[in-house]
């Protein structure tokens, strides 16, 4: 699904350099759900932009979905974005003019669909995440998971390969990051590949891959064993 | 899709109505000001003498200081734009061209003694030569111009226009009356229509080009026994000593407006030439000191002449007036789109390219075209209802002809401010649509 090969990514801003990303490596099958951990300022977000085509990169190379990304003009890469790709962002990114119904809508307009198709696609989504009886609800009528829920109805509207989620239930409590969760769960059961971005340790030992970036580089945990192993392990020797 | 972006424009522009009214509303003032500016340039460079343009042509002489510090107009590609009265003697003289006419605007007391029931009353005129009726095809309502005479010891007779023979004489036709010019007596051989009327008057821009009619014309030839008045403009160059009107009229005061109709260019060259030899001649006498440079110019010439005079004031007025309008709306757009670059950031998220983020922002610059062009409009409808009633007063009658808004124009304008305020759109809609969106997602 996803394939990169020692990415480099430099942001320039004045005198100061920063090496957001290092030789940057990593594959991603389609169908796995990815939780991605690591201090703050180690590059995250940045793997998350470049991963969902929001930003270049400087080195390296990427294939998403067996294209090589950087053979791609803008218009490609939006129709990747449009078809492929579902962002959930922690401060849900909204957008604050249209209501929920035409937040959803935003992405199969530029798809193209029939306003029939339209609707129907949309209503299906509201019902999923509990929200069809707020669609003419505006976001800031919204408790902050119920703006969440909307977003993820916008990013899996046009029936996306790929989630990518940067800290969506940092904004939210426990309880309302436990349903946040079980959607995206539910979601890569479909067969979604899930990418997700948190700083919850809890939530990231569920999914069943586990990545570290610490200072722009990947540090690979397994966590298809039982932790309870390794500690043993460890005990043993 | 395109309906979507015009949703999109439309709301984003309802969101905040005041500021896009505000918008709409000065393009509109200024694309209908330059409009009426426009305008009133166009009918000012109508050509009202067309049909003679290859026959007639007004002559200018450089007689003028050689001092480099004293230039005509400030420019040395100007020479000057009226002749000398001892030279306007020289050119009438000459038989080739078909016809000649020297004159100059003018004015006079004019009283009728047979009814002094009228005041004796000032009017402004023109003094003209006779060829001056027939060259510039004016229309008599009974009469004519008077007879021909080649003399300088007063010709004595007057052509009236309608509505003056109407106040001195009443409803009578005055062909063949007495009046009084300045207290001489002078007898009325031609009545003009008082319909007849051409604006611009091109064969003088020294006095209001557009105003109305003349009341009168009398024999310029007159002036060299009578001090009548001199209402065109008088150039002077030359440290003379004037204390009698003979004085004057043989000093190198510049103030007769010559104008010659030939019926082949054989017949202008061979005048050129005549004119040329007399300037080198005079040269010869002392005279001249500029150059020997004769112009021939037809009155489409003339006319831009003239207006190099007036150095483009008002286009560069209109053009300054266009800035600032597609300036303000530049601003505006601008300060609005880079509000919601962050819901532009969301839309390219979701798969929204450049180019569509880019169309988006130009429909809803076209919005507010279409608003200003509406405005435009009718605030062009009010300015030109207000200017007609404005001008309809006796002196601006002629002007008021040509200030009626033509559909063409109206069109015009549309489609300009249309085109303008788009294409101002672009630059904020393509800033917009340039910003890397990654930044603004996850801004807390
Ligand atoms: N647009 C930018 N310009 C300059 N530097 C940037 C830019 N975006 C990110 N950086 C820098 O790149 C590094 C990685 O940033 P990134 O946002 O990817 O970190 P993160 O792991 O997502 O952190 P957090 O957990 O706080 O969200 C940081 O040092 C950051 O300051
Ligand atoms: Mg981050």
């Amino acid at each position: 699904m996803l394939e990169m090969n020692g990415l480099q990514k430099v942001f320039r801003s004045g005198l100061v350099e920063t090496h957001a990303l290092r030789d940057f490596s990593l594959t991603v099958d389609a169908g796995e759900f990815v939780a991605v951990t690591g201090p703050s300022g180690s590059g995250k977000t940045t793997f998350l932009n470049i991963a969902g085509l929001l930003d270049g990169f400087s080195g390296g190379s990427y294939f998403l979905d067996g294209y090589n990304v950087t053979q791609l003009n803008d218009a490609r890469r939006s129709k990747m974005r449009n078809q492929k790709l579902g962002f959930i962002f922690q401060s849900f990114n909204l957008i604050a003019d249209l209501n929920i119904f035409d937040n959803v809508d935003v992405p199969l307009r530029y798809r193209g669909f029939s306003g029939r198709e339209r609707k129907k696609r949309i209503d299906k989504m509201l019902e999923m995440v509990g929200l069809l009886g707020r669609k003419k609800h505006f976001p800031g009528q919204l408790s902050g998971g119920q703006q969440q829920r909307v977003a993820i109805a916008r990013a899996l509207a046009g029936e996306p390969r790929m989630i990518l989620a940067d800290e969506p239930t940092g904004n939210l409590d426990t309880l309302m990051a436990k349903q946040i969760m079980e959607l995206l769960e539910d979601v890569n059961r479909q067969g979604t590949t899930v990418i997700m971005v948190t700083h919850d340790p809890n939530l990231a030992r569920r999914a069943n891959r586990h990545i570290q970036i610490v200072d722009g580089q990947l540090t690979d945990f397994q966590m298809y064993e039982p932790l309870s192993k390794i500690q043993q392990t460890a005990v043993a020797v | 899709m395109l309906g979507y972006y015009l949703i999109l424009g439309w709301r984003s522009l309802w969101k905040t109505p005041i500021i896009s009214v505000l918008m709409m509303l000065v393009l509109g003032l200024g694309m209908s000001f330059s409009l009426v500016l426009l305008t009133v340039m166009e009918s000012s460079r109508y050509n009202p003498m067309q049909h003679k343009i290859d026959n007639l042509y007004a002559v200018q002489l450089d007689n003028w200081s050689d001092d480099p510090a004293n230039i005509f107009f400030g420019s040395k590609n100007f020479i000057p734009t009226a002749i000398s009265f001892r030279d306007a003697k020289a050119l009438l003289a000459s038989d080739i061209p078909t016809r000649a006419t020297m004159l100059t605007a003018s004015g006079a007391m004019l009283e009728n003694p047979g009814n002094k029931e009228v005041a004796p009353q000032l009017h402004s005129g023109y003094l003209v030569t006779r060829d001056f009726f027939s060259m510039f095809d004016v229309a008599f309502a009974s009469g004519g111009a008077w007879e021909k005479q080649n003399s300088y010891n007063g010709i004595h007779a007057i052509v009236l226009n309608e509505w003056l023979s109407n106040t001195l004489f009443g409803s009578v036709d005055s062909v063949g009356e007495m009046l009084l010019v300045d207290g001489t007596p002078y007898t009325v051989s031609g009545v003009v229509k008082g319909d007849w009327y051409m604006a611009p008057r091109v064969y003088d821009y020294s006095k209001n080009p557009f105003g109305s009619s003349p009341g009168f014309y009398f024999p310029l030839e007159d002036i060299a026994l009578n001090d009548y008045k001199r209402w065109g403009g008088i150039y002077g160059w030359k440290q003379e000593e004037i204390n009698s009107h003979q004085q004057f009229l043989a000093s190198e005061a510049l103030w007769v407006r010559p104008w010659l109709e030939f019926e082949s260019s054989q017949q202008k060259e061979l005048f050129e030439t005549f004119v040329k030899a007399y300037v080198e001649q005079e040269q010869n006498n002392g005279r001249y000191e500029g150059s020997n440079k004769v112009v021939l110019s037809n009155s489409t010439q003339w006319m831009s002449i003239q207006e190099g005079y007036q150095a483009y004031a008002d286009y560069v007025l209109a053009a300054l007036i266009l800035l600032i309008c597609t300036t303000n709306s530049i601003a505006l757009l601008m300060a609005k789109f880079l509000k919601t670059t962050a819901d532009s950031a969301i839309r390219r998220a979701l798969g929204a390219s450049r180019y569509s983020i880019f169309t988006q922002h130009m429909f809803e610059a076209f919005l507010v075209a279409l608003g200003g062009g509406v405005f435009s409009l009718l605030i062009s409808y009010y300015w030109f209802a207000v200017i007609n009633r404005t001008m309809s007063g006796w002196d601006y009658q002629f002007l008021s002809q040509f200030t009626k808004l033509s559909p063409v124009s109206l069109i015009f304008v549309f489609v300009l401010v249309l085109v303008a305020t788009t294409l101002s759109g672009a630059l904020p809609a393509w800033r917009v649509s340039k910003t890397e969106p990654g930044r603004y997602l996850n801004a807390e």
